[in-house]
């Protein structure tokens, strides 16, 4: 009665029979389904809504953060202020030249021989008081060696950059034995 | 057939993009052999429906992974066919370490019957009488097209464990369906 049959053939004949196969499930399985679907998706939302939040929430701090940098940097100016000291220097050294400058004038002219002012290369202003009230023989000497120091603010520039190229200024008092 | 598959990549479409009414519809039209496939496996309706349920709500959270180029149905199978697997391992742990000592050689043909008359009820009777170990071989071997070493990663066993099983399982199956077809004829 029975016959030999490949396995192949079996198992083609087994699946032809479960091809199309269909079991009506029951209805409340839907519901279920669905039911769990939905809390699926709100769950999603509210993930969403939350990480919205978090975002929003940090990207506020850190606009907060950027606007107290910022309120931070106006306030810096008066540390900046020493930086603009150093600029207004040579302002104070012109006034102090120009103060000196008279009495550097009245020494030379008072006590200074001829050939020591000429050995110290003394620098004398041409200022017409000291100019007219000078000796003669003083005279020559002082247009010989004296170099200008400072008549007036705006040739500051120019005696520094002499003195960097190491010509001397002295101070105007000089003192010589007879 | 070719309307329908365009009607159903238009509903895969809107499912895709969360149209709960497309879900609905796809539900309907596949949901019978969806839960065909689970009792098949589970032998259980209670077990096929849990499986049921947790293999729909893989199909619509992955449905943007599904291409249309592939076969819709043997993708839902496959979720479905997976699900159950999963559903057994949970259950049955180390059920296939004794038979791993039983293995024998496996003849190329076997025995069957002069006439196969039997209904598609009465093969899933048969079916259902195999032992857990060697059914799950049989019905993924046979049924759902799986190869021997899919069934063993799925089912975490041997290759030659799971080539055993299916041996063993036509042998039982054939015994099962001559016992029937002997009764058949009885009565």
């Amino acid at each position: 009665m029975q016959k030999k049959m490949k396995n192949e053939e079996f198992d083609h004949y087994i699946q032809s029979q479960f091809a199309d196969e269909a079991i009506t499930p029951p209805q409340q399985i839907e519901g279920a389904i669905f039911a769990a679907m939905a809390k699926n998706s709100r769950r999603k939302k509210l993930g969403v809504i939350g990480t919205g939040i978090l975002v929003l929430g940090a990207l506020a701090y850190g606009v907060n953060g950027t606007m107290n940098t910022t309120r931070v940097v106006t306030e810096t100016p008066p540390v900046a202020v020493p930086v603009a000291a150093p600029v207004a220097m040579p302002v104070t050294l012109e006034v102090l030249d120009q103060e000196e400058q008279p009495i550097q004038k009245q020494e030379v002219h008072d006590d200074v021989l001829p050939a020591a002012a000429a050995s110290a290369s003394i620098v004398l202003e041409d200022s017409d008081a000291v100019e007219n009230a000078r000796p003669d023989n003083l005279e020559a000497v002082a247009s010989r060696s004296v170099q200008p120091v400072v008549s007036n603010s705006q040739e500051l520039p120019a005696i520094l950059h002499e003195t960097d190229s190491e010509v001397w200024v002295m101070p105007a008092t000089v003192r010589v034995k007879e | 057939m070719r309307a329908m598959e365009a009607a159903d990549i238009h509903i895969i479409e809107r499912c895709k993009k969360g149209d709960s009414n497309a879900q609905r519809q796809v539900y309907a039209r596949y949901s019978s052999m969806m839960f065909a496939v689970a009792i098949r496996y589970t032998n259980a309706r209670v077990d096929a429906e849990d499986v049921m349920q947790e293999a729909w709500i893989k199909v619509f959270r992955h449905i943007k992974s599904f291409s249309e180029h592939n076969s819709f149905e043997g993708w839902l199978r496959r979720i479905v066919v997976n699900t159950a697997i999963t559903h057994y391992r949970r259950n049955q742990k180390h059920q296939f370490q004794l038979d791993i000592e039983e293995v024998h050689a496996t003849p190329n043909d076997f025995e069957a019957f002069k006439e196969i008359d039997f209904t598609k009820d009465e093969l899933a009777k048969a079916i259902a009488q195999l032992p857990k170990g060697y059914g799950m071989v049989f019905k993924l071997y046979v049924i759902d097209g799986f190869k021997h070493k899919e069934i063993a990663e799925q089912l975490g066993i041997d290759l030659n464990t799971s080539k055993s099983q299916l041996s063993r399982a036509r042998r039982y199956l054939q015994d099962v369906l001559h016992a029937m077809s002997q009764r058949a004829k009885k009565e």
